[in-house]
């Protein structure tokens, strides 16, 4: 075993986690190699420490966290608890409700503009005007055998 | 028989008998403050993170899956509460805790070196607090469980809830740290 897979092992073997294969590798390789030999021994010391050093609770430490536990749920909390989730799920459906009637009302508005054009539109044709009135063909050269051509050659030639 | 004995008493606090809760409280608050202390460095938080934890567990409970042990679960509280504690704002640390290392006159160690070994024994385990406090709290979490708590990598993974493979890696990581430590407070002598 060459030192870099045994510094790899030596936490586990501190631990006992090493396989009885690698246990005896490592073993026989911590035998020849003082330095990783002298690794090993400074976990130990770590691992030692650990051991003679622990903490006891202070004193009354459980009773005062007996006292600070609160009472278990009443039949009310659990109500209100249920009234709480309640709240949610009316929150969340308002919120998907709203969100309906915006998406609703906008389908429906585009629907309602298109049919006033194409009503305006017929209207307008009903009452003899051009759907093109409205447009900048209006200012289109009149054709000369209209009546209104004719009006306007008129016109250019008591200009003249 | 430990694990069977919490498994009724977890029965019974389900079924309404708080008095059941209070027996645990009383089994594992010792173990837990340790945890803590080694975790925080400081008795004044690890009291109240104890406190914390088992007021976490006493609201939770019925998120705890008898399938795993109570212990595990309750360990699990008790370092992410202990970790949440150090995360907590400097303003809010300012006010309320104290510093880590900084101990109350209460904290008393459970196992006291004889005469002639305490002063290598004192030294020696102010390095590891020292070495302790420049662990990230998942090093310190890893090599706590282990060397503290006595507990297996099996049984680390399940209160870290990470892999085995992880749990080998930071306590050979928090090791090799805390010797450097060791190395390097030698040399400033």
């Amino acid at each position: 075993m060459r030192c870099t897979e045994s510094t790899k092992l030596l936490s586990e073997y501190l631990d006992g986690e090493l396989s009885p294969g690698d246990r005896e590798s490592l073993e026989s390789h911590l035998n020849e190699c003082a330095r990783c030999s002298g690794e090993y021994q400074a976990f130990l010391k770590i691992h030692e420490s650990f051991k003679t050093r622990g903490f006891d609770a202070p004193p009354g430490l459980a009773a005062r966290i007996i006292e600070s536990l609160p009472e278990r749920k009443a039949q009310t909390e659990e109500k209100a608890d249920f009234w709480s989730a309640h709240t949610v799920f009316t929150r969340f459906a308002g919120a998907f409700t709203l969100m309906i009637l915006i998406a609703a009302g906008t389908i429906s508005g585009s629907f309602l503009a298109k049919s006033f054009i194409t009503q305006s539109n017929t209207n307008s044709l009903e009452n003899g005007f051009a759907t093109a009135s409205l447009s900048l063909d209006v200012f289109e050269p009149a054709p000369q055998d209209s009546a209104i051509g004719a009006d306007l050659l008129m016109e250019g030639s008591n200009e003249k | 028989m430990p694990f069977e004995n919490d498994h009724i008493l977890i029965r019974r606090f389900k079924e309404g008998d708080r008095s059941s809760f209070e027996e645990l409280v009383h089994k594992y608050h010792g173990r837990i403050y340790n945890l803590c202390r080694y975790m925080l460095n400081n008795s004044k938080d690890a009291e109240d993170a104890t406190q914390d934890s088992f007021l976490k567990s006493f609201r939770n409970f019925e998120k705890f899956d008898p399938a795993f042990p109570f212990s595990t679960w309750l360990y699990r509280i008790a370092v992410n509460t202990c970790i949440d504690y150090r995360r907590k704002p400097f303003f809010l640390s300012f006010l309320k805790r104290s510093k880590e290392g900084e101990d109350s006159e209460y904290d008393h160690p459970s196992a006291l070196p004889s005469p002639e070994e305490s002063y290598e024994s004192k030294e020696l385990g102010l390095q590891i607090d020292a070495g302790l406090r420049s662990l990230s709290p998942k090093l310190r979490a890893a090599i706590v469980l282990k060397e503290v708590e006595g507990l297996s990598y099996e049984e680390i993974a399940g209160v870290l809830d990470v892999s085995i493979g992880t749990v080998k890696s930071r306590i050979s990581r928090a090791r090799e740290e805390l010797k450097k430590n060791l190395a390097g407070f030698r040399e400033q002598k």
